[in-house]
């Protein structure tokens, strides 16, 4: 079956058979592969892990066989310093290409993929032969979902994941032009990147020129590409962000949770070591404590959590301290990532990228039934419906966190049933409760799907 | 040359010889200049091919 997200190159195309990955690759990217195969970049990027594991299939000619990807993410799932680094791979990436006589046809984040905390370039069909006098055709593509989305994180302190959620497109010259307006023009890159490229763009609409063959003619070369190259790699590293303390970033410091936090986490790692879980999704992570203190359990720990500036800080943890697979995502549990592009299955949503064996749901419930006033029984359909073993922490209407919750709220917007009775009734004919631990007034439980 | 299937933008390729540095700025002046050339090239000969209606009168005339 072809990957749904496979289809606009028409040299190359990834499909699946079964548990395995395959690509198949016209004549054209036959060739191209041959030429990648044999460079110094392929052998150098493979062993530092840095490119996804390829190799041709023994059985069939044209057909590549692809090592898989624990659980894909989307750029708009990624913090700032996610996007960051996946930036600065695809520019490296692009150097050395072009210094052995090759190029990448896009420039998309798209094509990188976090093993753990570790950006993977995996879209091997993007590789082709560098034909002398060709310019740059991923530039305006590397604006638009690299430079423009990190620019305005750092300089105008805009969130650019729901502008990629927007438009798979990314942002365009334009909007970037209209968000670093004035001072912020004098930042690196702006300038050139953002207000010359909107002018440029506007100017040349209608345009019918063929400026690739201009452009050739008049000699343009791999050297120009590698300049601008060098240029962006500067104005990346530039970017930065400092998104100081958050609510959540500041959470593992409160007295609740530093005084929970060990009988809780002798609990998850008794549960998570029951059997080999390969993969976990820790939902509502935080600081990706009970992520980290599991990682040795599991093959792959997805740490997800709505707050970008604790899920970057998790990110930079991870990068320099490890565990490697531990995988942090940005995304609200109440609006969880949907399926987006063409025909609605280009991105796919959380849920069809692989079910975990085990969901950790710490300190959550309150949030999306008192916080997103999600009801409490369409909570349990949702987990139930993942088909895991789950370790479920309850937060009484009564608890402190759920009190500052409800300070806004009258009664009767809360929804009535948010009680220990019925949720354990929503349980019932769903999941068996394997084992209970009350917790100053908060209670864990060890809950298995029940078949 | 590489059939891209991705759109590269006319805007966003010309500027690119601006980011290439002093390199890229010779392209770009190699490149305008010879359409300059092209379009005048194009423009000339449809000034002398179609004979002016004072010239052609005066053929007449005489």
């Amino acid at each position: 079956m072809f990957d749904p997200g496979s289809f606009r190159d028409p040299a190359s195309r990834v499909f699946h058979r079964g548990d395995q990955i395959f690509r198949s690759l016209s004549r054209e990217g036959q060739d191209d592969w041959q030429a990648l195969r044999q460079s110094e970049l392929f052998r150098r990027w493979s062993e530092a892990g840095e490119l996804i594991g390829t190799r041709p299939s023994p059985a069939e000619a044209g057909i590549l066989t692809h090592d898989k990807v624990p659980f894909w993410s989307y750029p708009y799932e990624w913090s700032f310093s996610m996007l960051r680094s996946a930036a600065t791979m695809h520019l490296r990436l692009l150097e050395d290409a072009l210094t052995e006589g090759l190029t990448l046809k896009d420039a998309t984040p798209y094509n990188v993929q976090f093993i753990g905390s570790k950006p993977v370039f995996v879209d091997i069909g993007s590789f082709t032969k560098y034909e002398p006098g060709e310019p740059w055709i991923g530039y305006r593509q590397f604006c638009r979902q690299f430079l423009y989305p990190l620019m305005v994180r750092a300089h105008a302190d805009v969130s650019f994941q729901p502008l990629l959620r927007g438009s798979l497109d990314g942002i365009s010259a334009e909007t970037a032009r209209s968000l670093l307006r004035g001072r912020r023009a004098t930042k690196p890159g702006v300038a050139a990147d953002v207000m010359l490229q909107s002018r440029a763009e506007k100017t040349m609409s209608d345009s019918s020129r063929n400026v690739r063959n201009e452009m050739s003619t008049a000699g343009f070369s791999a050297e120009l590409i590698l300049t601008n190259v060098r240029r962006l790699k500067k104005v990346v590293e530039k970017t930065t962000w400092d998104p100081g303390q958050s609510t959540w970033s500041e959470y593992a410091g409160c007295e609740h949770v530093a005084t929970q936090r060990g009988p809780k986490e002798m609990f998850v790692k008794r549960v998570a070591g029951n059997q080999h879980r390969r993969l976990v999704w820790d939902l509502g992570a935080n600081d990706a404590y009970f992520s980290r203190s599991i990682a040795d359990l599991a093959d792959t720990v997805v740490a997800i959590d709505g707050d970008e500036a604790t899920v970057d800080r998790v990110f930079q943890s991870l990068t320099a301290d490890g565990p490697d697979n531990v995988l942090p995502l940005l995304m609200d549990l109440a609006d969880p990532s949907p399926g987006l592009g063409w025909r609605g299955t280009e991105r796919r949503k959380l849920e069809d990228r692989g079910l975990p064996d085990l969901v950790l749901l710490l300190a959550v419930v309150h949030h999306l039934v008192i916080g997103a006033n999600l009801p409490l029984a369409a909570v349990i359909d949702w987990i139930a419906s993942l088909n895991a073993e789950v370790v479920f922490e309850w937060v009484p209407i009564g608890d402190p966190m759920s009190q500052r919750l409800t300070a806004n709220k009258r009664r009767t917007e809360v929804h009535s049933d948010y009680d220990e009775v019925s949720f354990r009734r929503y349980l019932d004919g769903r999941f068996e409760i394997r084992e209970e631990l009350p917790l100053e007034g908060r209670r864990l439980f060890h809950l298995i799907p029940v078949s | 040359m590489i059939l891209g299937y991705l759109d590269p933008g006319t805007g966003s390729l010309i500027i690119q010889t601006v980011l290439g540095g002093a390199a890229g700025l010779a392209v770009l002046f190699k490149s305008t200049k010879r359409r300059f050339a092209d379009r005048k090239a194009v423009v000339e000969p449809a000034i002398t091919d179609v004979p002016s209606p004072k010239l052609a009168e005066q053929k007449t005339e005489s």
